[in-house]
This record gives structure tokens, sequence and C-alpha cells, in this order.
């Protein structure tokens, strides 16, 4: 009887029976079922309330989470559709939902200027419709020009009373009043179905603009063989206020959120899983991405996720990491899938970003359950797995020598030895700085957690060690000849220095070299100085001018190569010849954080800006939504799209590196780097140990304030935001 | 009209129009580089096309064009523009190419299509070079005319319409072409795909 009841509740729960119920004011998620089949598809929402919702486009297989919020109490009857690419319509199955509470208040709408443009090259005119024209395929615009830049949350848009609604539009929004447009990938649409009297709200999860407008590729037949873009009314809802607050013009203001919207959280972009994870996107839709699950990735997760409030993206880390395979003697594998990077080769480097990747999170969220949570295969805990790992570096890899030693023959560092680590074109082996720098950043982290889990003895055993492998660094890695850290020394003695800015800046940036060092790179980096021989040298160092290229002595320019050819060869005319491959001459866009992070160190906040600017401006021109190809298709030149969710790294700089936040042992650290012509900086939304933040830095401040989830703190000095809400200074 | 004047239905010289009909008002997929998207995004150069970019002149359906510089050489007769699409169905595409260059120089061009299962659709246009001068427009019923080679163990390309990946449209000199180490502009008025 009972389970003739349970398949009963359950059979009128899967009919949309029971409706589901909601406070007015909860961000209520729906799910629709997938449409399935071959063609991609997107996915439009009708809340039964006057309200629709489109998505961008993905694999029909999944379909997204549509956040929602109801201000009006009520029952509603949810009925999703979803559009293949190609127009097809398909009905989904909707649900029914009761919403209860109090009513609540409509948001103002951003006060704006209607404009319309009759072709995107023409110049804005003030008015609401665009002039018709015979041509079916003169893009029309019509948009809104704000006082100021704002924060957009929601575009609102409806088919105007007489005339047919655009069925091919996407959103288009500017930081500088309409003289540079970009686009907005998750709001590109063909084969819109009519909205009827509805209106559509389509989310932009705080775009940052003072210019946004409708544009239509194919605007609507209004008359015979007359064509124009008409709407019935278009506003936007959205606050003043951006994530990121600082004391800089407001187009610099609004590009550096909006690398952050792109390369952080990834929300504005087409995600083929219709989450900023697990796997990348393809083209033509690549753009940013939230993260990627592989243990190569376990840091660069962390720092870019653990201080958000993303419940899904936390649950999926969390799960992730306890899926990394262990061995016997605590080497890591590459991903959850096993120990072969791309069925190739090992990761040494593995067990210094799980424990630095796994000690972040946990100082960031202070759950100690999390540390106890167990390995789905092997049931060991993630804490026993981090000092297995750790265990494995000192003494498998000999690093309580002071320099790791990778002891696999198959990765020895020579023209023969295989790649084995993210720069997986290059033979890193043996004794490589690469690892070297992950192994002295873990023995850090590792003695943060120690630290806070009342393991004193063990912490001051790492830092000890610490301070070994930073004097055998900076002899064994240094390379006298050239004025830089070498790649590794490979087992037969071999030196190989291919000039690799990003072994040099990422080691300058974790503090392990010595100033004299420090001083010698930017002198390389700068153009200050030429090393000889070098393929790259002075300007042409910062050719893409996002990033450094990847190595200033091309692979092909010594024979043997310490590059590994598995996945393409090296060389004139070839695929990977310098300068059109992301890891022989051309670059990683997130190299640019170390780069900034280093510069910030070592040189102070003013030359870091200097970089900055540079990498604003040219994100300005194209949100760096670059994906340029060589002659033979490959489009591996850039790495900033797709399965680069670390190019995250570079905005995120205004977070650890101008506010200077980073968890601690015993709190959240803030260290903030002003540039000298700014009064204040700040962050309006920033979760730690479970409580959401607001921090705000300021020059003229003399003492901190905390006040509720208001946390301000004097520029000058080092500051520390326990885990209770108060805040005392570091020094 | 200006533009009706000018094109010169190369399909029908090239026996590319097979059987297409009036085509539906929206297409599955367009594109006339209105919007503010960098091309490489969803194009590609290769071989002998050096580079690519957006002009307003000439022009045909929209007020741009996509501006292609091709340099053959000895070595390398042939250039490749290649589009990808997200997975779209369509069965019908139509495109024009305008060739600025003199009449002597001849340039022959195909077209590509690629779908999800790896079926290559080749439209040929046989012995028959760009006209000079002109819009050489392409109109094609792709289940009708085109030659379609299949990869081992893909499905039969008869049935469903098919949902394509890419498209490759290859521009070509033969032997004879003395022009080498020259660079040509060629025009793309854009694509429709229905």
């Amino acid at each position: 009887m009972k389970r003739k009841i349970s398949c009963l509740i359950m059979s009128l729960l899967l009919t949309g029976m029971f409706a589901q119920a909601v406070q007015t004011g909860e961000i209520f998620k729906f799910r629709p079922e997938p449409a399935d089949g071959d063609e991609m598809v997107w996915y439009l929402i009708d809340w039964g309330d006057g309200t629709l919702t489109p998505t961008s486009h993905g694999l029909a297989k999944f379909s997204p989470d549509i956040p929602k919020v109801w201000r009006a109490r009520g029952s509603y009857k949810i009925e999703p559709k979803s559009t293949t690419l190609s127009g097809k319509i398909i009905p989904l199955k909707g649900t029914k939902l009761s919403v209860t509470g109090s009513d609540l208040e409509v948001p103002s709408m951003i006060p704006a200027e209607q404009f319309v443009q009759n072709s995107p090259d023409s110049s804005p005119e003030s008015g609401r419709a665009p002039e018709s024209t015979d041509r079916p395929y003169i893009a029309q615009s019509i948009g809104l020009r704000f006082e100021k830049i704002h924060a957009i949350d929601t575009l609102i848009l409806k088919k105007d009373a007489d005339l047919p609604f655009p069925d091919s539009f996407g959103v288009e929004f500017s930081t500088d009043g309409g003289k540079v447009w970009n686009d907005i990938p998750s709001a590109t649409y063909n084969h819109f179905p009519d909205p009827g009297e509805k209106e559509i709200r389509i989310s932009l999860n705080g775009l940052a603009a003072d210019t946004v407008r409708v544009t239509s590729y194919k605007p609507p037949e209004i008359a015979d063989e007359q064509y124009a873009l008409r709407l019935g009314d278009l506003r936007a809802e959205g606050p003043e206020e951006l994530l990121f607050e600082m004391d800089a013009d407001a187009q610099t203001a609004a590009d550096w959120n909006n690398m952050w919207l792109v390369f952080g959280t990834a929300k504005n972009e087409i995600l083929h899983y219709f989450v900023g994870y697990p796997w990348p996107t393809d083209r033509p839709d690549e753009g940013g991405l939230m993260m990627i699950g592989s243990t190569i990735w376990a840091q660069w997760n962390s720092m870019k996720i653990s201080w958000l409030d993303e419940p899904a993206a936390k649950k999926y880390f969390e799960n992730v990491v306890n899926n990394y395979p262990q061995d016997e003697h605590g080497l890591m594998g590459v991903s959850p899938g096993g120990f072969l990077h791309l069925d190739h080769s090992k990761h040494y480097v593995t067990p210094a970003i799980f424990i630095c990747g796994i000690s972040h999170w946990y100082l960031m969220h202070r759950e100690k359950d999390f540390l106890q949570t167990r390995d789905k295969q092997s049931g060991v805990t993630l804490l026993e797995k981090m000092r297995k790992a750790m265990h494995y570096q000192l003494e498998d890899m000999e690093g309580k020598s002071g320099v790791m030693t990778v002891q696999d023959p198959e990765h020895d560092g020579t023209a023969k030895g295989m790649s084995g680590n993210y720069w997986d074109g290059w033979r890193f082996g043996y004794k490589s700085a690469y690892e070297n720098t992950l192994f002295y950043q873990s023995l850090d982290w590792m003695a943060r957690l120690e630290r806070a889990l009342g393991n004193a003895d063990k912490a001051d055993e790492y830092l000890a060690l610490r301070a070994k492998v930073k004097e055998q660094f900076n002899e064994v890695f240094w390379n006298e000849k050239t004025g830089r850290f070498t790649g590794c020394i490979a087992k037969d003695g071999t030196n190989q220095d291919y000039g690799f800015t990003f072994v040099n800046l990422e080691a300058l940036a974790s503090g392990i070299a010595t100033p004299e060092h420090e001083k010698k790179i930017f002198e390389w980096l700068n153009g200050d100085r030429i090393v000889n021989g070098d393929t790259s040298t002075e300007a042409d160092i910062y050719h893409f001018k996002v990033a450094p290229r990847a190595n200033t002595l091309a692979a092909e320019a010594v024979n043997p190569s310490f590059w590994d050819d598995w996945t393409m060869k090296v060389g004139p005319g070839t695929v990977g010849e310098y300068g059109t491959q992301i890891q022989n001459g051309g670059h990683i866009f997130y190299v640019s954080y170390y780069d900034l992070m280093s510069r910030l160190k070592t040189l102070g906040p003013a030359d870091a800006m200097k970089r900055m600017q540079v990498i604003l401006d040219e994100f300005h021109k194209d949100q760096l939504r670059r994906k340029p190809g060589n002659a033979s298709g490959s489009t591996h030149l850039e790495g900033i799209l797709r399965e680069f969710p670390e190019s995250g790294l570079v905005p995120l700089f205004f977070v650890t590196g101008i506010m200077g936040i980073e968890p601690d042992i015993e709190g959240l650290r803030i260290a903030p780097a002003l540039p000298s012509g700014w009064r204040f900086a700040g962050i309006r939304e920033y979760w730690f140990a479970g409580k959401k933040y607001s921090i705000r830095t300021e020059r003229e401040l003399i003492n901190p304030v905390v006040n509720g989830d208001q946390v301000k703190v004097p520029a000058d000095g080092i500051w520390l935001l326990k885990t209770d809400g108060t805040i005392v200074s570091c020094k | 009209m200006q533009i009706k004047r000018n094109v010169v239905l190369a399909g029908l010289l090239c026996g590319l129009v097979g059987t297409a009909n009036a085509a539906p008002k929206t297409p599955a997929y367009f594109n006339f580089f209105a919007s503010p998207v960098r091309l490489d995004r969803y194009l590609r150069n290769m071989q002998a096309m050096e580079s690519m970019r957006t002009v307003n002149e000439p022009k045909l359906k929209s007020d741009r064009s996509l501006e292609m510089q091709l340099r053959f050489t000895e070595q390398q007769r042939q250039g490749v523009l290649r589009w990808d699409f997200a997975p779209v169905a369509f069965s019908r595409v139509r495109f024009s190419v305008y060739n600025p260059n003199p009449e002597r120089y001849k340039i022959f061009i195909n077209a590509r299509f690629v779908d999800s299962e790896k079926r290559v659709w080749q439209l040929n246009n046989g012995d028959k070079p760009l006209s000079s001068k002109k819009w050489n427009t392409m109109d094609a019923v792709l289940t009708e005319t085109a030659v379609v080679t299949k990869k081992k163990g893909s499905a039969d390309a008869r049935g469903a319409t098919p949902v394509f990946d890419y498209f490759d449209l290859v521009f070509s000199v033969q032997k004879d072409f003395t022009a080498v180490d020259q660079p040509f502009l060629l025009y793309l008025s854009g694509l429709e795909c229905f």
C-alpha cells in the first residue's frame, strides 16, 4: 500500500499536479526538461505572470536552472519551450507554482534616453523607430543611453502594439557612450517567437554599461518589402554600484568589472553545458568559463570562486576534488578520470596544486567537515590525501632536500623526456623550476592549514623548509648567462632555458626570487636588457599586449629541442611555428595575473597599474574575445577563451592585488595596495567563512570600521578580518 | 534595383542552383557581418588566404561584406575560409562572391559543408572560374545537389535535415595561373542557410 501511495505521489509530482511553492523575494529556479536532438537549442520560459525569460543556447541534452524572483503572490503556470537554432519550436512540460508572502515593489528603472540607429555604423538619433529600408539585412538598433555607468541586471523589451517583433536580434553594449560596441553572447537570438503582449526580461547579470542597444540583424517586414525594427518598450533595471568599486574613471571601472563578468563568473557567456563547468564551449561560441574540474585547476578554481555566493559551483568543486585519484605513494591524478593528462603523461606538480587549492578553499570557508569528506574510491579523507601528497613531495620527490626532483625516468627533463605539467608542449621534468615554484607555494598553504588546525609544529617545519627551498631555488635555477630562471635542469645536466615568462613570473609572484633576481628578470621582460640569442626581445616580448609571449627563445631554435611534439611539431611552416602557437611564442592570458602580482610586489602599484591599463585598453576594444587562427587553421595562438578559465585571474588582480585580500590562518588578510591616484577601492559582495561582507579600503581612513557586513579598512596597513566578523591590525 | 542588376546567378552557370525554390523568410542561419562580433570568433582564414576584414564596399544585401586577401604561391594554390557554426540544421545555402580581378586571372571556388556525422557535402563549380567584376551567387539545395562523402560508419545522408558544424569556402587556381605571390582581393556578401 505504501508503495502504491509513493508511486501515486511521484506520478502527481511528475505531472505537475502538485504545485511548488515559493515566497516572494526568494530566488526560485526552474529547470526545464532537456529538449534533446542534434541541434543546439535555447529555452524560453513563460512564467505565467506576463513575463518571458530567454536563455542562451547550448547542447540539447542539457537544460539550465533559470532563476526568477517573484514580486507578486498568486498561482502561476510555468510554460517552457525550446527553440532549435534552425527555428524549430518544441513545447516542454511545465509546472504550477504557488507564490506566497507580501507583494514587493517593482524595482525602479534606470533613467535613460532612447535612441535609434538606422544601421550599426550610423549616428544615433533621438526617437523610437529607425527608418524603414527595402533591404532585409540592414541591421537596425534601438537603444538606451544612461546618465552614467550602471550595473544592468535586466533588460526589458516589449513588442510594438501594431507591428511585428523581430525574430532575430542581439543585445549590444558600450562603456564609452557608444564609440565601441560589444555583443553579449548569451543575449543573441534567432527565431525568437512572437511574445504577444508579454514582457521579455533578458538577464544581463550586472553588466557594466552606459549604453545598451537591441540590434536586429534582419528587421521584420513591416510593409511590402519594407523592413524596420520596432519595439513597444525598452527599459533596464539595475543598481548604480558595480561589484568592484574603484576611484578610477568610469570606463576603467566598467571594463574591469566586465572582464570579471566574462572571465570570472562567465554569466553572460554561451555555455554549451548551461553552466560554467565542467567542460568548455566550442567554436564559434567560445568565451569565458568559470572553472575546469581537473586537478591542474584546483588552486585557480578556489581563487576564483571561493569568495562567491555560487552554491552549485561550490557543490561541484567540493565533489570533484574528492574524485582526484591518488596512488599509494601520494602522487595525484591529473583529473577525476585518471593519472595521465590526455592519456599522455603524469603531472608531478599535481600534489602541490592540490594542496594549494584545498588549503585555500578550507581557509575561505572554515568548514572542517569538508576536510573530512572521503574519496569516493579509496575512502581516504581529503586531509589525509593532502598530507600524503605533501609526504610524496618531501620524501619521494626529495623536496626535503630543498629541491624537489621528478624521479620518473620518463620525465627526466631531457629532449627525450615527456611533458609533465600544464605547459604540456614542453618537457618539464627532473629538477623543474615550475614544479618547485608550486612546491614552494604548497609549503606555505599547508603551513597555514596546519596552523589553522592547531598543528603549529608541522606548520613551523614547512616554513623552515620553505626558507631552504627559496635559497636552493635561487642557486639551482638561476641562469647567470641569461639573467633569469631556467625552465628546468635535465637529468643529463642540460639547462632548459627558453626564456619562459610563465616560469619567471609565477616564481616572482610567489616571492621565491631574491631582490637581485627580481630586478634582473624585469629588466629582461621590460626590454631594458637583451638576452643574446633570444628570438623575441625588447617590446616584441609583449607583442600580444595583453600578456608576454610564453617563451622568448623559440622551441625550434635549439636542436634537439625541449619541445614535446606529441601534439604538434615546431619549426618554419609547421602548426607550432614560433609566434603561432600559445606555448611557443604565443601567449596564455592568465600569466598576466602573475605579471601584475609580481609588478605590484616588486615595482609597486604604479607599475602594475600601467600594465593593467594596457590590458584594460585592449579589453575595451573587443572584451578580449580573440581567437585568431594560423595558416593551418589552428586557433591556438592566444590562450584567452574556452579552456582557459584561468583568464579570470587577471581581473581578480583587483581582489588579491589592489585590495590585497587572501585567506590566512586566523581570518581574511586585507593588505591594500591602492594606486597613487585612488582614494578608495572596494568589493560590494565578498563571502568569507559563510558570511557576506562588503569590503572597502579608504586612503583617508585612520581606523578600521565594521558595521554589520560593511567592512572598511585604512589603505595603509595590513588587516585581519576574523571569522567572527571582527577586524584587527596585523602589525 | 542596384542589387538585382549586379547579381549574376553564377549558380546557373555552374549548375549549383538545382531545384532551389523561393527561400523561406527567416533563414535557419544567416550572417551579413553586421554585429560587432570579431570575425575570428567564427571565421578562419587558412592557407593562401592571408587575411580578412569587413568593409562597406562592395556590398550586396547589407551594409557590409567580407574582404578576403589571398596570395597564391607555387606551393600553395588553395585558400580556405572556414566558417564555424554552432550545430544548426539546414539544407539550402546562398551566398555571393564578388571578384574584382581581371578575367584572365582564373579563380575557382567550391564549398564543403561538414555535418555532425562528419559527412562532407561538396558543391563543385566544375571548370567555371569566378566571373570578373561581378557578384557570383551560389544558391543550392545541398540535399539535392551536393556530392556527399561519408566517413566509414557514419549514418546515411538521406533522411533528416543535416546538422552542420562548419563549412569551408575553397578558392583555388590551376597550374597555369601566372600571378603567383601577388595579393588578390575577393568579397563575400554574407551567408544564408535555410
